[in-house]
């Protein structure tokens, strides 16, 4: 189920998955997204809200506390799965780039 | 602390109404409750401040509080909510993080606010329906109530039809919106209001005139002269019981009628009735010997054209007490009448434009109350 709905997942989606690695909540993991992408990529609380809520449904990122109000979140072993599988997508595609450049560049 | 309120935005119009909102904050007006007609305002020093609306289920735990901490975490405060509308403002002097930063994501929640328009059209819809079943099936057809009520149903087409309006101009917003976002194209929260301000200032115009013509016409055909019944021998176009039997007028006492309704005549003027009498007449027999009294019950209708007076008659006929339908009826000729039917207690004729209804208790037999009609209704 996961699969179908996160086949490919977005800039986004990809750092959600990365910044929660190790438990935190939503604030601490927009802080983790800003500084792992220098400010690249800036997460909004409604957008984040929708998407832990869609991993969670997903299975991918599970609570593991609840301080005060706020709840704390880490990534499954399904939501670990489904970040290498992306990673060695990207990689992948990266490598099909390059390779085509060096192709490109001995003809 | 001053209060202010002013008219709601026009629900669906979301970046407008967020940008309407900050330019009252920039007026020093600070947006402290918002409803379905108006939203109130409290006087403030001038500030900028962003707000953000955001499309949730409706009511206050619409917006999880666990979602509200993370967005006061981010610098957005909860304002309040009208339904599925949830207001959020910021009054950081730094920008705060935007709520959405992927537009197609935000297209979802908008979807609610599509679902909340077509309800309404529903809604209306089955007002609508409600409306033409009641006079499509009430007994006797929709003429008598077109006739005796037709600005009460015209102002009853008018509400729905303005909140089908309504529901329509909020789907179409919302349908835009979830373009533009699907689209990868976040909100504008700078739109210019204004237009949407106008647009809505018309329309509200536009609904009050018609609520407005529709209540005064309702009034004016709801309004009913009440008159003495006149006596025999005066020129009038129904029947009166000393014409067709022996009778004389059945006094105050002998009427026994602690109401005041009988000997009395009521008039109406509607749009396809510009005439319209009723009357109730009780009269006491003057043969010695016969016991009991004759009465009457008259409808009289001068129509805005003859085939409106067929119609109604035909509907009359139809809703009959005491006939219960216009098969218990037989079809008479009479000279001077182009239309009679009559039935034990109930007669219907018409005459180009005019048409009358009775329900008579008496010796006097159908056929003859027909002959007086057609000789009082004679040119």
């Amino acid at each position: 189920m996961a699969r179908n709905k996160f086949q490919t997942l977005t800039e986004q989606m990809f750092y959600i998955l990365l910044a929660l690695q190790s438990p935190c909540c939503g604030v601490d993991c927009m802080e983790r997204v800003r500084q792992m992408t220098q400010g690249r990529i800036t997460l909004g609380p409604g957008t984040l809200y929708t998407l832990l809520a869609s991993f969670e449904e997903a299975g991918l990122i599970a609570q593991t506390a609840l301080e005060g109000r706020r709840r704390i979140y880490a990534m499954t072993p399904a939501g670990r799965e489904m970040l290498q599988g992306e990673y060695a997508r990207l990689k992948a595609m990266t490598a099909d780039y390059a390779a085509y450049y060096r192709e490109e560049e001995k003809q | 602390m001053k209060r202010v309120y002013r008219l709601a935005p026009l629900r669906g119009f979301v970046a407008e109404s967020e940008s309407y909102y900050t330019f009252m904050a920039e007026q020093g007006y600070r947006l402290q409750r918002t409803g379905a007609y108006l939203d109130r305002f409290s006087r403030d020093t001038p500030r900028k401040t962003a707000y953000r609306v955001e499309i949730a289920q409706p009511g206050p735990e619409g917006i999880p509080e666990e979602q509200r901490e993370l967005y006061r975490d981010c610098g957005w405060q909860y304002v309040d909510n009208y339904s599925v509308y949830h207001v959020f403002a910021s009054m950081d002097a730094e920008e705060p993080p935007e709520i959405h930063t992927l537009p197609e994501l935000q297209a979802k929640t908008i979807r609610r606010l599509r679902r909340e328009g077509w309800v309404a059209l529903a809604g209306e819809a089955l007002w609508l329906a409600l409306l033409a079943g009641r006079f499509l099936l009430a007994e006797g057809g929709i003429w008598e109530a077109l006739v005796e009520a037709l600005s009460l149903i015209v102002l009853l087409l008018v509400l729905i039809g303005i909140g089908s309006w309504w529901a329509v101009v909020q789907l179409g917003a919302a349908g835009r919106i979830i373009r533009r976002l699907k689209a990868g194209q976040p909100l504008d929260h700078g739109a210019d209001w204004r237009p949407v301000r106008r647009k809505q200032r018309r329309m509200m115009a536009t609904a009050a005139v018609l609520i407005l013509l529709c209540g005064l016409w309702a009034a004016a055909e709801g309004y009913v002269i009440r008159r003495d019944l006149p006596q025999a021998g005066t020129e009038f176009p129904c029947l009166l019981l000393e014409e067709v039997e022996d009778v004389r007028r059945a006094s105050e006492a002998e009427a026994d009628d602690f109401v005041g309704y009988s000997q009395r005549l009521e008039i109406r003027h509607t749009l396809l009735a510009p005439l319209h009498y009723h009357t109730y007449e009780k009269a006491v027999s003057n043969l010695s010997g016969r016991d009991g009294d004759s009465w009457m019950y008259q409808d009289y209708y001068e129509t805005a054209s003859p085939w409106i007076a067929q119609a109604l008659g035909n509907s009359l006929a139809d809703s009959a007490l005491f006939a219960k339908g216009r098969e218990n009826f037989r079809e008479i000729s009479c000279p001077g009448l182009d239309w009679v039917l009559v039935s034990e207690m109930e007669l219907v004729a018409r005459k180009g434009n005019r048409v009358l209804f009775a329900t008579y208790w008496g010796t006097a037999s159908p056929e003859s109350l027909a002959r007086s009609l057609a000789a009082k209704w004679a040119p």
